[in-house]
């Protein structure tokens, strides 16, 4: 671990090192630095991308990269007249992000040739880069369609500038073209469906445009669209390894790139929808999304990633009649109207920042707007409220208790679905996809799972249930699996009683409908988990027999309800058994997968009772590996393993081992939950503990404070892991001695909160009283213990507790009564009364409990 | 007379030793002059950091005879001194509002040079207390800082007091301002992350 400023010093010497390299070395040299360290990595990203913004906003002063390296061009090494090769220069036609372009010519014996020869700025082009385009560049070549300019030949001139030679096309850029020629807004529609042809025949060829705008999409007099500047496309995942496709892209034109362009994502062909969207928005409305031209580069990535596009109606102004009639229109007014509904939804899809919110493919797209041409009703609008809805969930989804408005959305949003299915079987596939959001949104709610974490959980889901309930009858295939997924959801937020019964109803559909025995197998295995998970043993080894019955003995997910069942059951070997087939066979799963994990986790959890933990921890640790090599480092389900890996890793390594990992687990939970979710509360609680034992007791006491902070936000000052935790500050809180005013207020909330839950969470409030009382004995307050001892309720509760608990009890009530001057001939007036109430209580347990003589510790 | 001529001279040797003593001459008239400032502009927090550092060498050149050796070597020790005077007079300043209104203050040429913030509000406080972690890994880049923020001098200025090169001062510079914006700006959340 490094300290703060040998953090600096190192970050100092990388990004020193990093100002010297274009832009392919550089990711180099960041993937290096990731696999000595990921975070330390993505700090010097951001200070990279920061001094980037900060000499963009500052052109005066813009030193080192921008100018050492940037124009070899510069020079009058390219004027009209310069050969090249075969190649004559003849008229600079444009300059721009990326380079400069010539029209030049290309001579033969008995031919000649008009071509644009594009020269790549050198600090953006990297030579590694361009042999390997150059590898690529016979598929590029072979991207054979009318609406594609050709890759002719790529090369570096002889001082090593990089340049491609593609056709030359004569025309205007699409959106003055049509404007030029007053389109309307079907015509424009249709000249896009060109562009969307071109796109599409490259995507199928496996390759993606990436800088898709206005200017690249140039149409000729007759009317055909051509596309430019495929020559800087990459072949989809031909460059081999997940670091190259997902280097920072950086030979795009800002304002037209997609939100993961500039987050360094995955270039996928949603950037090429996201660019579509971006044109079909401009040449519609007249106007980008955004007023990027009077924008800073900083400015208009902010607007990228985060800013949703306006309403194209709300880009159109009071005074562009201009722009009104260039399409056709004879007021604005007509314009905004023209702009508002479906054409807006499809602009909208296409420009969502979530790429698989987006269109799939071109071909969707350009289905909607062959719909919008013909007047029918486009898809895009029927999943619109899942959008929106998923869109508020994703907003929450730190939060540690969904809102009640978004509890009634996803009500409704439950009804509707089912009343769709109850009238088209065939949606049943989108509903199930819907189901399956908000299971995702319920697991990110708690993600923890921990049991009455989201009180109005069960309230949405109880509000779910009677219109489900409906197509038990009459669609019992739809209701299994809805009735299944509920289920799991249910279980997943800790729901167990719920879940059992709603997975046997399911399960019964199931038959009624004639599934197939592998779907009623599986329901009967997720109601065995429920039943486990809410204690009932019996019932749910019955339903682990039949499923077995059924042929899924030899399933992953049987084999992983079999051990949780043996592990609650406390036979931790047949448990780890099970378990470790379970893990054995989920080998080949993704590390997304649940059961992949579950069982996992479980295991772990079933060696650390066997005292296994150096085991677990192996296991755990390869959980890790085996999650690192899939998900971003920063995925919630990686920080939720590392999370259950604490406990485990305290255990095997000792708390001095434990101690900065728990520290980094604590800061990655603040920042993708929230400081004040259940997740946090046990990650503090983990750090507590470690720092306690590693006898950094102050420190300890503050993450147990923080944690109980935690729990009370996330699952209010009642809840059983609130009251828990409370104690345990209590209890630390005395050992240290120096905050006696805070423990007393702890143990006096914890007893009386305690008290009021028993009924349903039965809480050690005996045990709690005991310690309680030994607390106000230490500092010499016997009266008060009496008190406490001799509570209406407290004998009778430590009774019916363990035997040692009780003898405590009796041995704490006997030593209050010492120390508060009972034995006295005449006991002090004002505890008089009680010294007899607790001579009463000491001779009756006497008569009852004759064990209470011989323990001494509760 | 004119110790500070010759703590400046011994300074100018590489003795750093004498800085303090520097300081405890200089301090007060740059304090002085900053009140005086406030004082003008109707107690509007505008401070001029580079108007300071002349008037305050105006005056020590006028009043205490001392002979600079040139200007850039004045301004170099006072950039430090100015920083703290900054420092010092808004923390007064808070310290009197008793957590009231947020102070900023704006130091107008700063904004036009680059100073590690948007806008023309710079929390100096804030920026201060980055500098100083910072000044404790990067000593030399933190100084880099400190004049670019508190002194008139230019790049070559800089480079000739801090006895480097223009590129090399350039560089700290650039990391320096990386590190402390991205320290001191609260990136704001991505809703659509997730």
């Amino acid at each position: 671990m490094k300290t703060p400023a040998e953090r600096i010093r190192r970050l100092g010497e990388l990004f020193d090192a990093a100002l010297d390299l274009d832009p392919v070395a550089r990711e180099e040299l960041l993937a290096r630095c990731r696999t000595e360290d990921a975070s330390l990595a993505d700090e010097l990203v951001r200070l990279i991308e920061r001094d980037r913004s900060l000499l963009g906003s500052e052109p005066r002063t813009a030193l080192g990269l921008v100018e050492t390296s940037l124009d070899a061009l510069d020079a009058d090494a390219l004027r009209p007249g310069v050969r090249l090769g075969s190649y004559t220069l003849e008229q600079e036609i444009g300059s721009g992000g990326m380079g400069r372009v010539f029209r030049a010519t290309r001579s033969g014996h008995d031919f000649s040739q008009e071509v644009a020869i594009k020269f790549v700025r050198r600090d953006l082009l990297h030579p590694a880069l361009l042999r390997r385009f150059s590898t690529e560049r016979a598929i590029l070549a072979a991207l054979d369609h009318p609406g594609i300019s050709r890759l002719i030949d790529a090369n570096t001139t002889a001082d090593g500038t990089p340049y491609v030679v593609m056709e030359f096309v004569r025309g205007q850029a699409i959106d003055g073209w049509a404007d030029a020629r007053t389109l309307g807004m079907a015509e424009r529609l249709v000249l896009f469906r060109k562009v969307l042809a071109a796109v599409a025949h490259a995507h199928r060829n496996l390759v993606v445009h990436r800088d898709i705008k206005a200017s690249n999409v140039l149409v000729s007099d007759d009317g055909e669209i051509r596309l430019l500047d495929f020559g800087i496309a990459k072949p989809l995942g031909r460059l081999g390894n997940a670091n190259a496709t997902q280097t920072m892209d950086r030979f795009l034109t800002p304002s037209s790139a997609a939100p993961e362009q500039l987050s360094g994502g995955p270039i996928t062909v949603a950037c090429d929808i996201h660019a579509l969207g971006m044109l079909l928005y401009e040449l519609l409305s007249g106007r980008l999304p955004f007023a990027f031209a009077n924008m800073t580069p900083g400015e208009i990535e902010t607007a990228i990633r985060q800013l949703p596009p306006p309403p194209m109606a709300s880009r159109v102004g009071d005074a562009d009649l201009v722009l009104a009639q260039a399409r056709g229109c004879t007021s604005v007014r007509e314009l905004r109207e023209a702009l508002r509904g479906d054409l807006e939804h499809i602009v909208q899809r296409c420009l969502r920042k979530l790429p698989a919110e987006r269109y799939g493919t071109v071909d969707q797209l350009d289905h909607d707007i062959d719909c919008v041409l013909k007047e029918q009703p486009i898809r895009e609008r029927q999943s619109d409220r899942w959008y929106r809805w998923r869109k508020f969930v994703s907003r929450h989804r730190v939060a540690s208790a969904l809102s009640a408005v978004l509890f009634l959305t996803i009500a409704a949003a439950v009804v509707a679905i089912v009343r769709q299915n109850i009238a088209i079987t065939h949606e049943r596939d989108r509903a199930q996809r819907a189901v399956g959001l908000l299971k995702n949104a319920f697991a990110a709610a708690n993600p923890t799972g921990i049991t009455g974490a989201n009180v109005t959980a069960r309230s949405v889901l109880e509000a779910a249930r009677p219109s489900l309930e409906t197509t038990f009858d009459t669609q019992p295939d739809v209701y299994a699996e809805l009735a299944g997924t509920l289920a799991e959801v249910e279980l997943a937020v800790g729901l167990s009683p719920q879940a059992s019964d709603l997975a046997e109803r399911a399960g019964k559909a199931a038959e009624k409908a004639g599934l197939p025995p592998e779907r009623l197998g599986s329901l009967l295995v997720l109601e065995a988990r429920a039943r486990t998970s809410a204690g009932e043993y019996s019932t749910a080894e019955q339903r682990l027999e039949r499923a077995a019955a059924l042929g899924l003995q030899a399933t992953a997910e049987w084999e992983l309800a079999m051990g949780m069942l043996c592990y609650h059951r406390s036979d931790t070997q047949r448990a780890i058994g099970y378990l470790q087939d379970a893990v054995r066979d989920t080998r080949m799963r993704p590390p997304s997968d649940d059961t992949a994990v579950l069982a996992r986790l479980q295991l772990a959890g079933a060696l650390r009772t066997a005292d296994r933990n150096q085991e677990a921890l192996t296991l755990l640790d390869q959980t890790l590996a085996w999650q690192h090599a899939e998900l971003a480092s920063d995925h919630p389900r990686l920080t939720l393993v590392r999370l259950y890996r604490l406990d485990t890793l305290r255990r095997a390594r000792g708390a001095a081992a434990a101690v900065p990992e728990a520290r980094k687990v604590v800061a990655e939970v603040d920042r993708i939950y929230s400081p004040t979710s259940t997740v946090s509360a046990q990650a503090r609680n983990s750090l507590g503990v470690a720092l306690t034992e590693a006898g950094q007791r102050s420190e300890g006491v503050q993450a147990i404070r923080e944690s109980l902070a935690a729990w009370r936000s996330s699952v209010g000052p009642d809840h059983p892991n609130t009251l828990r935790t409370a104690f345990n500050l209590a209890q630390m809180l005395t050992d240290l001695g120096d905050s006696d005013d805070e423990a007393e207020a702890l143990y006096r909330d914890v007893l009386d909160r305690g008290e009021r839950i028993r009924e349903e969470s039965r809480m050690p409030t005996a045990f709690w009283r005991n310690h309680f009382a030994r607390f106000l004995l230490k500092n010499r307050r016997a009266p008060d213990a009496l008190t406490l001892l001799l509570d209406p309720l407290a004998e009778s509760q430590a009774r019916g507790t363990r035997a040692n608990i009780h003898a405590a009890y009796l041995s704490l009530l006997r030593e209050a009564a010492e120390s508060a001057g009972c034995l006295a001939a005449t006991p002090p007036g004002d505890v008089a009364e009680r010294c007899r109430r607790a001579q009463e209580t000491l001779e009756t347990s006497a008569n009852t409990a004759p064990t209470a003589e011989t323990a001494n510790n509760g | 007379m004119s110790s500070i001529t010759e703590l400046l001279d011994r300074w100018k040797r590489g003795d750093r030793s004498v800085e303090d003593a520097l300081a405890t001459d200089i301090y007060p008239v740059l304090r002085e002059l900053a009140r005086a400032q406030v004082r003008r502009h109707g107690g509007a927090l505008t401070l001029r950091a580079t108007e300071l550092a002349n008037e305050a060498y105006e005056r020590l050149h006028a009043q205490q005879g001392v002979n600079w050796q040139n200007r850039a070597h004045f301004h170099a020790i006072a950039a430090t001194l100015m920083r703290r005077v900054v420092v010092d007079y808004l923390r007064e300043r808070q310290a009197e509002k008793r957590g009231g209104d947020q102070l900023f203050i704006a130091l107008d040429d700063m904004s036009q040079r680059e100073a590690p913030s948007q806008g023309d509000h710079v929390d100096w406080l804030a920026v201060d207390q980055a500098r100083t972690e910072f000044a404790q890994a990067a000593p030399e880049a933190a100084r880099v800082v400190e004049l670019r923020l508190f002194s008139g001098l230019t790049k070559e200025e800089i480079a000739e007091v801090c006895g480097s090169s223009r590129a090399t001062v350039g560089r700290q510079w650039r990391f320096a301002r990386a590190w402390l914006a991205e320290r001191l700006d609260v990136v704001p959340g991505d809703e659509d992350a997730g």
